[in-house]
């Protein structure tokens, strides 16, 4: 097979493999929250939260420096 | 005297127009050229190049959306398009073992090369451009671009080298080292040409693109345009409305323009209203064009870039479809200064002859 097609569909099973990977993670994190909610549990509930208003902070910052550095 | 085969991008017809003057450049040097294309890129250069030899060598189907949501289109169409090169290779094969090439020149079309026969690339995108939210997607794809560009000799980047005259900005840095290494920075490559005209259209108002965004900026420009004071034309770019021509004092509407017409009209105009497409910006700086106003195509986020950064730089303005207000926006796009100067096709595709492609050619 020739090496561009063969490294394509590499490139392609890993970036959809991402992709569910990451469909998978959100619906995870969407079970915990309700499931946190009905037993009672807020402060597990307030601390995922936390947690994804900081990663979605770190990540819109890291997006914001590439930029602004020229990287991207 | 030697053989070229030369294969541009059918992804609307900037890929085969900017392709114009290399082939001329190469058909004066006495070289035997193969145009391999397909669809309307195809005709056009028959039209161009008659004593060309021509194959129609199908390519990759464009990833176009009618909605804003171009980015999940084009995730959706990576196996399509996996499949669609993985075809190009195969044809490749077949038309590079029929006949003796010297030289291979792909324009954006990613399969197009032979470890065999030396390749050259032409792009002006050795960056591509996704929303600040795809940022670990736009770092991907410099790795991905350098990956590609590895398959071929030379890169051929029709844009002045990276600085303050660089049209594309950032689309034409190259960032990884395998692209550094390869790349030549060609200057602006234009199909038309520059002709003595009296500028008596106040405005020329193209209307094209792919649809079905080009018919939603039909119905949208249209009611405003007759509000326009002054002599101006609309070209609707529409292939099925090829022999409408209405005219009404001051607006004359055509269905659609041949490339002659369309050049003499782009000649004339003293304002041109179009899409941002990277062609279209080649050729406003061919003409020197001073004055225009720029349209994004929602969803493609290359014109987006471009029409960002033209006017982040205070060259020329532009404005969302969605909020268009002819009027008003053509007031405030006069006040714009237009591209710096630079050196145009001619001298450029010189250059390019002299400096890359006369070293693979006898």
């Amino acid at each position: 097979m020739d090496d561009l097609i063969a490294t394509g569909m590499i490139a392609l099973v890993i970036f959809y493999a991402g992709l569910l990977f990451i469909f998978c993670a959100v619906l995870f994190l969407c079970y915990i929250l309700v499931a946190s909610i009905l037993s009672g549990n807020h402060g597990l509930f307030l601390m995922i939260i936390g947690c994804i208003l900081c990663a979605g902070a770190l990540y819109s910052a890291t997006g914001f420096l590439l930029r602004r550095k020229g990287i991207i | 005297m030697s053989h070229v085969l030369i294969s541009p991008l059918n992804w609307g017809l900037g890929h085969a127009t900017r392709d114009i003057p290399i082939i001329r450049t190469l058909l004066n040097h006495n070289h035997d050229v193969t145009i391999a294309a397909c669809g309307n890129a195809l005709l056009a250069l028959q039209k161009e190049f008659p004593a060309c030899s021509f194959i129609d060598f199908p390519d990759y189907p464009a990833p176009y959306s009618s909605s804003r949501f171009f980015l999940p289109k084009l995730a959706a169409s990576f196996p399509a398009l996996l499949q669609a090169i993985a075809n190009e290779r195969k044809n490749l094969g077949q038309i590079l073992a029929k006949n003796r090439y010297d030289l291979i020149i792909s324009d954006n079309r990613l399969g197009v090369y032979s470890a065999k026969i030396p390749s050259v690339f032409i792009t002006h995108q050795l960056h591509f451009h996704f929303p600040l939210y795809f940022w670990p997607v736009e770092l991907l794809a410099l790795r991905v671009n350098g990956y590609l560009h590895e398959k071929f000799d030379k890169i051929i980047v029709p844009d002045n080298p990276p600085g303050p005259a660089a049209l594309a900005g950032k689309l034409s840095r190259p960032s990884v080292e395998a692209t550094r290494k390869r790349v030549f920075f060609a200057g602006i490559l234009a199909g038309i040409k520059r002709s003595d005209v009296p500028s008596d259209l106040d405005h020329l108002i193209m209307i094209s693109g792919p649809e079905p965004q080009r018919s939603r900026l039909e119905e949208i420009l249209l009611p405003q345009v007759f509000s326009l004071a002054g002599n101006n034309t609309v070209l609707l770019g529409s292939p099925a409305k090829e022999g409408l021509r209405t005219i009404t004092p001051g607006c004359t509407v055509i269905g659609y323009a041949s490339t002659a017409q369309k050049i003499e009209l782009m000649n004339r105009a003293k304002c041109i209203v179009c899409r941002s497409g990277y062609t279209s910006m080649m050729e406003l700086a061919e003409l020197d064009k001073r004055r225009a106003l720029f349209i994004p195509t929602p969803g493609q986020t290359e014109q987006e870039y471009l029409s960002w950064y033209y006017r982040k730089n205070g060259w020329f303005y532009s404005e969302s479809q969605y909020r268009l207000d002819l009027p008003r926006d053509l007031a405030i796009a006069h006040t714009y200064a237009g591209f710096p100067p630079m050196r145009k096709t001619h001298e450029n595709v010189q250059r390019v002859y002299d400096e890359v492609l006369a070293g693979y050619l006898t």
